[in-house]
Formats: C-alpha cells, structure tokens, sequence
C-alpha cells in the first residue's frame, strides 16, 4: 500500500513538471514585451529629454522581471545564433535581430549594423534643425526609430534612401547614413547562411528565467499580472472563494439528486416510468450550459416575462441587513447558476449509478440478502448501495476538471467574481501571467483529484492490490 | 456459401436500426450534413444563376470552386455589389442573404414578426437580423457548416493520433519493443537535433506561413514535422552497421507504453477548455480552424485509452499469435490483424466525440475566444443576442440548432454502443 502511494506520487511530479515546462514556453512565446507592458510603455517612442530615465527605468524593470537573464538552463540553436542574444534589452530589436541572423548567419556583421543603428540614433538625437526644416528631422529620427523592427531587405533600402534624403535636407554635409549603409550592405554582402544549418549546443547554468520561474513559484511568488499589477496569487486567493463554493454546493447537490436517482432506475429498470426518466436526463445531458444559462437569464431575471432571480453577481445587500436577509439574497443569487453547473452532471452521474447498481443487484449476495427475507428497502439502500457508490469515486475526480472548465462558463454569464470569470477576463485582456497561472493550478488541482481518488480507492477497496501483477 | 455469408457491417447496421431515436437521429444528422454541404447555395448574397450584361454566371457555386481555389473570381465581378445591379434574368438563393452581409435597412435586430424594410415577402428575414442586420437564418446555416467542419476535422485529428498512440502502447507494452541499445541512445541523443532540423531551422517559416493564414502555418508545421521524421530515419540507417558490435546491438526494451501514458496523463490534467483559452490568447490570428485543430489536439486521450485496452485483449488471441507464426511484421499484424477488432469503442467514441467538439467549439465562440470577425458559427450568433435581452430570436435558434446536434450525435453513439457491443447492453 505504501510503495503503491509512493509510487503514485511519484509520477505525479513529472507529470506536473511537464506541465510547468509547458506553461512556461507559452509564456515565454506570449506576444508583447513583458517590460513594456509592466511599465505600460509599450508603443511609446520617447523624446531626447527623458530617453535615457526612461532606458534606466526600463532595464531596471527588466532586471526585476529576469529577463536580463538566459531563457533555458540550455539552448539548442544554429551556430549562427549568438548565445548572447538575450542580452540585447528590448524584446523587438532582440526578435529583430534573431530573424536577420537567420537571413544573414553573419552574427558580428549583423551585431556591427545594430550597433550602427544606435549610433545614428544618438546622433541624430543631437542635431538641431532650423524651425523650416523640423519636420524633416522628426521623419528622420521615426525612420530611423523604425529600422530596429525592419528585416526586409527591399523595405530597409527605401527606408535608408529616405533617411539619406531627410538628413542631406537638413545639412548636405552629414554622413551618418553613409555608415549605416556601408555596415547594411556588409552584413548582406557576406552572407554565411550555412552557420543556420549547424547545431550548437550551449549550456547557461542555473542563473536562467525558468530556474528562477520555478523556485519563485515554489516560494509562493506567482508573477505580477499584466492587467491589474498586482501579485497573481493576492488576485487567486481573492478570487478562488466563490468558485470553490459553488463546485462544493454542486458537487453536493448533483450527488444527493443523482444517487437516489440512479438507484430508483436500476430498480425500476425496464419499465416505462425508468425509460421517460432516462429520456429526459439524456436530454438534460445534451443541453448546453451555455444555452440555458443564457435563456435563464433572458427569462427569469428580465421584467418582460418573470423578474423572480438577480441576474449577476454574487449578492447586492447592504450592510445593515440582517443575517436571514443576507442568507436569502445569497440563496436568490445561487439558484440560477447553480442549477446551470448541476443539470446536465444530474443524468451524466445517474446513469453511472445506474450501471453499477444494476452490476451489485446481480451479485451473490443480494440473492442471498433476498432468501434471508430481508426487506426490499434494506437490500437496496444498505446492502447494495454501499457496494455500488465505489465506481462514484473515480467519477468524483473527473467531475473536478468539468467543474473548472465549466466555470468559466457559468462565472462569465452570471458575473459571479471567480476563478472563470478572472481567466475570462485575463484572456479579453491578453494578461498572459494570469492565464498561465490558472492553468497549472487548474492542472495541478486535476491532478490532485485523480491522486485523492486512487488513494480513496486504495483504502475503500481491499480487494484491489497494487502490487505487481 | 456467397449468398448466406454473415456481414458484419450488415448486422450492425440491423441492430443499429432496432434502435428507433438512434435511427431517427441517424437520418437527421444525415439532412443536417446536407444542409451543411450546401450552405452556400442555400443561403447567400450572391444569385444562383444570374444574366449580366449579356454573360451568364452562376455566381453561388462558383463561390465553392473559388474557396477551394480552383479558380479566381473574373474581373468583370470582383467589385460588384450584387444586390443593387440590373440582371437580365436571376434566381436568388432560397435565403438570399449571405451570412456576413450587413443589411443596413434592416439592423438593430428586427424580429421575425416585426414590420420590415424590404421589397417583398421574398427578402424578409424570416429568423430575425442582429443588430448589424446579418440574417440569422443565413447565419444558422452557414454556422450548421461551421459546426460539421469543426466535429469531422477535430475528429479526424483525435481518431489519428488516438488510434497509433493506443495501438502502439498496447501491442508493445513496457516490454515488447526490444531495440539495439546503440539505437535507444542514438535516438534519444539526437532528438534534438532533429527536433532542430525540423522546426528551428524552418521556425520563421512556420512563423511566416502562421502569420499570412491559420492554414498555411499547419500546412508548414507538418512539412516540419516530415524534416524531423526524415532526420531521425536518415539517423537509424546510418547507426545500422554499429549494430553489429555487440554490446551495442544488445537489445533492451523501451517502455514505451509508460511514456505513452505519461503523455495522456498530461493531456488529460489540464481541463480542455482552459489549455486552449492558454493557447489562443498566443495565437494572433485566431480562428475557428485554429480552434478545431486545438480540440482535435487535446481530445485523443480518451480513444488511446480505448484502443491501447482492446489491443490488450486482441494481442493474446490465437489469430495474432498465428500472424506472428507466419513471421508478418509487426506493422502488418497491427494495421491489418489486430486493429480492425480494436475498432468497436472507437466508432462509438467517435460519435460522442464530434458531439464534444462541437459543443466545446460553440462554448469558446459563445465566450467569444477564437472566433474571427468573419467566422459565423453558432456559439457567435448567441453571444451576439446576449447583449440584447429582448432578441429572443437570436439566442432561440442557434441554441436548439446545437442542442440538436449534440443530442443526435450523443444519441448516435449510444445507438452504436448497442449495436456494435451487446455486452455493455445490460
């Protein structure tokens, strides 16, 4: 029994930590620079005055976020990949310059041509214009601005030919753009794509985002979510209150309705009462939650028709209310959805009671429990019942993940301030850290549940043994 | 001996008609596929058969060839807007309006039963507009399309990959794919490597192809997928000769069914709905293409597990130990020996299966995740009437045109699971 639950939890922890690898590259993959976003600067191109405060609070962000450091404990890139790519600051000009090292494969070359970029920008930062002809320099410090974000080799070349153009505008003696241009055409010149086709292994040690990804989540440090900057664990534990409320509640409640029910149609089976029942739960079933929350709302919340339920949110009492008040507007709020999370688990658990009902009932010992004389209550409700609640176990734990999913749902339509309504809104408003988070501990939630009903299994029922068969 | 010969599929099919909803359900879903089909030439802007400027044209089905690519639409029509020219002669769709058109006199969600600002009884919009004017009747089954297209691709993407991952962790097991130790390390070593090959040096490709369509990136991801297959192939021929040494060519077994299952363990720990909210919010074009393919990706697990347990079975029957007396490959006795008998559970996973997707599909364009401004789906046309309490006419249809499916489709794996395993029948 011990090495079998050692065992289990042991391969718990590749599987979570497959998981984790996996949240971790979407993250890494999300669109947007995370500083930008952080410091709500994204599309902003500043002006001289405030640039280099504005490239202080910048890396300091970036340093706060470890983005200074290495993705991976390793990478697997072309020869031509520089392994010092992430330290290049600004997540654009880093992807940038990746894509031209893929056309060019000529890391110095293409690293000369940044760098000459950057010069140019200084220096263009510091020419003045005559009041006639700032226009032309404005175009010019934006051409340049966009070179950083640019590959294509046609689009450059306009883009370097109308810069010329600007600056020899404004003074026919200056040549920043001749060097631009002599680094540009070095770097197309000479080409070493081949170095795109060889592999390269390279080893970053423990100093790198996921390492330091992991430990913090171990710590209890989720990240900072994009949207509301603040910790996404405060915004979790905030939130996870209603949701875990409500799946207890329905989980109660489809059981205390589908049990007795299942049982009833397993003694009733074959007949035309059981057959209508069986129908209808069927169809139950089938219904989207989506549909009929959507048509509770439209005609039980809404004055044309009947305006018996609230339509959103959780309560709307005040504070001078008293309990029994307060205890009814929190039931009026919990009817409607709650009917939504539990219909359609009503016919889904049912039918499994059902099933495994009918398996006891043709069991030995129920036909002995018949010759003793036993009354049909007791050999139904004591004797077989309790043998058949085992398989309700299994079933217990894949409810679990229908109910996070379903959540979302339901959280979403009737505004209850959730788990589902926060991944809603997280993904309306692209808060990558968020999403990624209520993943894994959606899935690390699954997981548990699976590992809870084994062990329950394991202490349940003797007769299964998991030593080696 | 011809004319008695007992076939299976004949005997399926007669349970399977013994069950009356099933059958009904059958033959509802076949009406629907027809409907689906012919979605553009039931509904749509443009005329079935029209006489312009002296040409004939059949502008709705040579809307057909020109999704598929196989023509382009001549100049002479690229830029008219079909309803207002003068035709010589033309004959409307049966509901002449095309999902996505805009009818600006009859916007802000007209109900069926209202008064509406069209020219005869011919044009009105008999399941109400939305609030744009879009005809939801049009809509409804344009978005029956969607919802066939979703179910049969995502599917097809569960059935692929549920059926070879099943049969190969069942026919092998932990223990039964004994390979050259040299081969194990190779492989192991150099997945990388492949895996490097395949997607990294083809990565802004993928990325290229993503950007221009949903279509075009998938279509690149597997031509990735064929670099890397093609690597690790070129690899195993190349270490064949080290085989012969012999402590390389020893053979150990690769547990094969354990990282089989770790996988599903994976897939399956993660609610769907939430991993593919995870992965449309990277995604920056988002369609319901996209979506399918994302369902199809995550909705395996359950045919694995069927197909690797009947393979646990088929595997110690006589007739498999006969293939192997006969020295068949392995290849062989899967595919043609013992597959065909694992194939009960998942003809019924099947059906429950598109009944999922679909409904999975309506969920997330319900919510409004992954569904592109020009996708018409059902889940889009309810989302659509939520905003509007009183047009019960867009929440009504699309809903009952969903739970139709999902019911018929859930009542056809149930008609399946009868006819085709009598032993669950109880």
């Amino acid at each position: 029994m011990l090495k079998y639950l050692l065992k289990r939890i042991l391969f718990f922890v590749p599987t979570i930590w497959i998981i984790s690898l996996l949240t971790f590259s979407l993250s890494v993959n999300s669109p947007g620079d995370p500083v930008d976003i952080m410091l709500n600067t994204a599309g902003e191109s500043g002006q001289n005055a405030d640039k280099q405060a504005k490239q202080k609070e910048y890396d300091a962000m970036r340093e706060k976020l470890h983005l200074n450091l290495p993705v991976f404990y390793f990478d697997i890139s072309s020869l031509a990949e520089p392994d010092t790519l992430y330290k290049i600051p600004k997540k654009l000009h880093r992807e940038n310059l990746d894509r031209l090292v893929s056309m060019y494969g000529n890391w110095p070359l293409v690293s000369a041509y940044y760098h000459q970029i950057e010069g140019t920008e200084k220096k263009v930062d510091q020419i003045s214009a005559p009041d006639s002809l700032k226009d032309e320099l404005i175009k010019a410090r934006l051409l340049i601005s966009e070179l950083y974000y640019k590959y294509d080799e046609v689009v450059l070349r306009e883009k370097h030919k109308k810069i010329s153009e600007a600056l020899h505008k404004i003074n026919p003696s200056f040549d920043y753009d001749h060097s631009l241009l002599v680094s540009y055409d070095d770097m197309v010149l000479h080409l070493a794509t081949w170095k795109n086709y060889l592999p390269s292994f390279h080893w970053n040690g423990y100093q790198n985002q996921y390492h330091i990804w992991l430990t913090n989540l171990f710590k209890g440090d989720f990240g900072t979510s994009y949207y509301h900057k603040r910790s996404v664990l405060d915004l979790i534990s905030e939130r996870i209150m209603p949701t875990i409320v409500y799946s207890f509640l329905s989980i109660i409640i489809a059981f205390l309705v589908s049990i007795p029910l299942g049982v009833s149609a397993a003694v009733t089976r074959g007949t035309k009462k059981e057959k209508v029942i069986t129908i209808l739960l069927f169809i139950l079933y089938s219904l989207p939650s989506f549909w009929i929350g959507t048509l509770l709302i439209n005609y039980f919340t809404n004055p044309i028709f009947f305006d018996w339920f609230p339509s959103t949110g959780l309560k709307d009492f005040d504070d001078q209310a008293g309990f029994f008040e307060r205890l009814s507007n929190y039931v009026d709020h919990m009817v409607l959805p709650l009917f939504c999370y539990t219909y359609s688990s009503f016919a889904f658990i049912s039918r499994q009671m059902r099933g495994s009902m009918i398996q006891t009932l043709n069991q030995d010992y129920i036909r002995t429990a018949w010759a003793k004389g036993l009354s049909e209550r007791k050999i139904y409700w004591k004797h077989a019942l309790r043998n058949s609640l085992l398989p309700l176990i299994t079933l217990m734990s894949s409810v679990f993940p229908s109910l996070i999913a379903g959540s979302v749902v339901i959280e979403y339509l009737f505004t209850l301030p959730g788990m589902g309504l926060l991944a809603y809104e997280s993904e309306v408003s692209k808060d990558y850290p968020v999403i990624y988070i209520i993943m894994l501990f959606s899935a690390a939630l699954t997981l548990i549940g699976y590992l809870v009903a084994d062990i329950l299994y394991a202490i349940v029922d003797p007769r299964i043994s998991y030593g080696k068969k | 001996m011809s004319e008695n010969k007992f076939s299976y599929r004949k005997h399926v099919w007669q349970q399977f008609k013994k069950n009356k909803p099933a059958l009904f359900a059958f033959r509802f879903i076949s009406v629907m596929a027809v409907i689906a089909l012919c979605a553009s030439i039931l509904a749509n802007e443009k005329p079935l058969y029209c006489k312009y400027k002296g040409d004939t044209y059949f502008p709705a089905f040579r809307e057909y060839a020109v999704d598929m690519g196989i023509v382009k639409w001549p100049k002479e029509l690229l830029n008219i807007s079909w309803k207002t020219e003068e035709y010589e002669s033309v004959v409307w769709a049966p509901v002449p309006y095309g999902s996505t058109e805009f009818d600006y006199m009859n916007d802000r969600y007209k109900s069926p039963m209202d008064e509406q600002d069209v020219k005869s009884t011919r044009w009105h919009h008999w399941l109400g507009t939305d609030e744009q004017g879009r005809d939801v009747l049009s809509g409804v089954i344009h978005g029956t399309q969607t919802a066939f297209v979703v179910g049969i691709v995502s599917v097809g993407i569960t059935l692929l990959i549920g059926i070879f991952l099943g049969a190969v962790a069942g026919y092998y097991g932990d223990h039964d794919l004994q390979i050259s130790r040299v081969r194990f390390w190779i492989n192991f070593i150099f997945l990388p490597m492949a895996f490097f090959y395949g997607f990294q040096v083809r990565s802004y490709s993928i990325s290229d192809a993503f950007a221009e369509s949903a279509y075009s990136g998938f279509v690149q991801i597997f031509l990735s997928f064929l670099v890397f297959l093609l690597v690790m192939f070129i690899l195993n021929v190349l270490i064949w000769p080290l085989k012969k040494i012999s402590f390389l060519g020893t053979k150990v077994a690769f547990p094969i069914d354990l990282i089989i299952n770790r996988i599903i363990e994976v897939v399956v720990s993660v609610p769907g709905l939430i991993l593919i909210m995870a992965v449309v919010a990277v995604i920056a074009k988002p369609s319901v293409f996209v979506v399918m393919i994302l369902i199809g990706l995550m909705g395996w697990t359950g045919i694995a597990r069927f197909v690797r347990a009947e393979m646990l079975r088929v595997k110690k029957m006589e007739f498999m130990e006969a293939a192997k007396a006969f020295g068949y490959s392995d290849f062989r006795s899967i595919v043609k020996h013992a597959l065909p008998n694992c194939m009960t559970p998942v003809f019924i996973a099947a059906a429950f299966g598109i009944a999922g997707a679909i409904l999975t599909e309506s969920t997330l364009s319900f919510l409004g995740i992954g569904v592109a401004p020009e996708d018409v789906t059902w889940g889009s046309l309810l989302n659509a009437g939520r905003s509007n309490q009183n047009a019960h006419w867009l929440i009504l249809t699309p809903g009952i045109a969903i739970f139709i499916v999902v019911t018929f489709f859930n009542l056809i794996g149930e008609g399946l699971t009868d006819a085709l395993d009598p032993r669950q029948k109880k």
